[in-house]
């Protein structure tokens, strides 16, 4: 199973995020999870990919060509597929992929898992995405989505179309099955 | 076509539909094994193989059979199928065991085992 990490590039965060970023990398490399992520080499990202290829995890990069040339790509990643653009690398890594791990991560991270929250709210993609709330960091955002639900802009049924893991483990116990109406999510589209 | 002739042909992880679920369930003659699935679900397509593996390794002994939930919503909605891939496991028509999620061989195996 192919699943997009999404997680932060920043290697100034608190160790407790690097610590479970590498936990779940290795949790990915046990279970035979190919991990689909942005190509980088730093902050979160890149420790759950060295995690993940010590433990001889499989590793897709999806890196536009200008972080290539300015030396951003991960250097120990053997698949490595380049775009022309931030969007085209958005969609590749969606076309790929069968779930998507946000960890805690900035604003790249955040448009990143909004993006997969409405794709799937349109029907357009299918697949479980799950926030990795290390140190409650999506706290704040969870109860920013649910003044979305209460003042209607959001769907009541729509709060499923994320899950919250508090831990690697609960992640793991997540990816490993889907919810049949995620394939009906179109139908209630409209608000 | 009856369930001896399923076992003559050797047809593996047989495929379910809405129209005969009740009849291959409740009239099999060996236990029945069987995998909700979908076609876009990631863990679904990860644990396919070890079902086809297990629908050769068990072959006369447990049917094992598939159903796809988007072409059998009725099969799903009656057994409550909330995720997906979920096997369940049947006895004489009687449901004895499930197993809710992806899994490891060992744990799919050890399931089939009891039913024997």
């Amino acid at each position: 199973m192919k699943v997009a990490l999404f997680a932060a590039s920043s290697s100034k965060v608190d160790h407790e995020y690097f610590r479970v970023a590498s936990n779940l990398g290795r949790f990915f490399a046990k279970a035979g999870f190919t991990a689909v992520f942005g190509g980088g080499g730093i902050g979160l990202m890149g420790s759950l990919a060295d995690a993940m290829l010590s433990d001889n995890g499989k590793i897709i990069g999806v890196i536009p060509r200008f972080m290539m040339d300015e030396g951003w790509g991960h250097p120990g990643i053997t698949e490595m597929i380049i775009t022309d653009t931030m969007s085209e690398r958005k969609n590749r890594i969606f076309e790929l992929t069968d779930a998507v791990v946000a960890l805690p991560g900035g604003m790249g991270t955040l448009e990143e898992l909004t993006e997969a929250i409405t794709l799937k709210q349109l029907g357009l993609w299918h697949g479980q995405i799950i926030l990795l709330n290390t140190k409650g960091y999506y706290d704040n955002l969870c109860r920013f989505f649910e003044t979305m639900v209460n003042e209607n802009f959001m769907r009541h049924e729509h709060k499923t179309i994320w899950r919250v893991a508090d831990t690697p483990e609960e992640t793991m116990s997540l990816l490993e099955k889907s919810d049949p109406k995620d394939k009906e999510w179109r139908k209630i589209a409209r608000i | 076509m009856g369930i001896v002739e399923l076992k003559t042909f050797n047809i593996m992880a047989f495929e379910l539909t809405d129209s005969n679920y009740k009849e291959i369930i409740g009239k099999s003659e060996i236990p029945v094994a069987v995998d909700f699935w979908a076609e876009w679900c990631g863990p679904c397509r990860m644990i396919a193989p070890i079902v086809e593996e297990l629908s050769r390794q068990f072959k006369d002994k447990i049917l094992v059979a598939k159903c796809d939930v988007d072409d059998c919503p009725r099969a799903a909605a009656e057994f409550g199928i909330r995720n997906i891939p979920t096997i369940l496991f049947f006895k004489n028509g009687e449901l004895v065991d499930k197993q809710v999620g992806s899994a490891p061989k060992p744990t799919l195996e050890a399931k089939m085992n009891a039913l024997l």
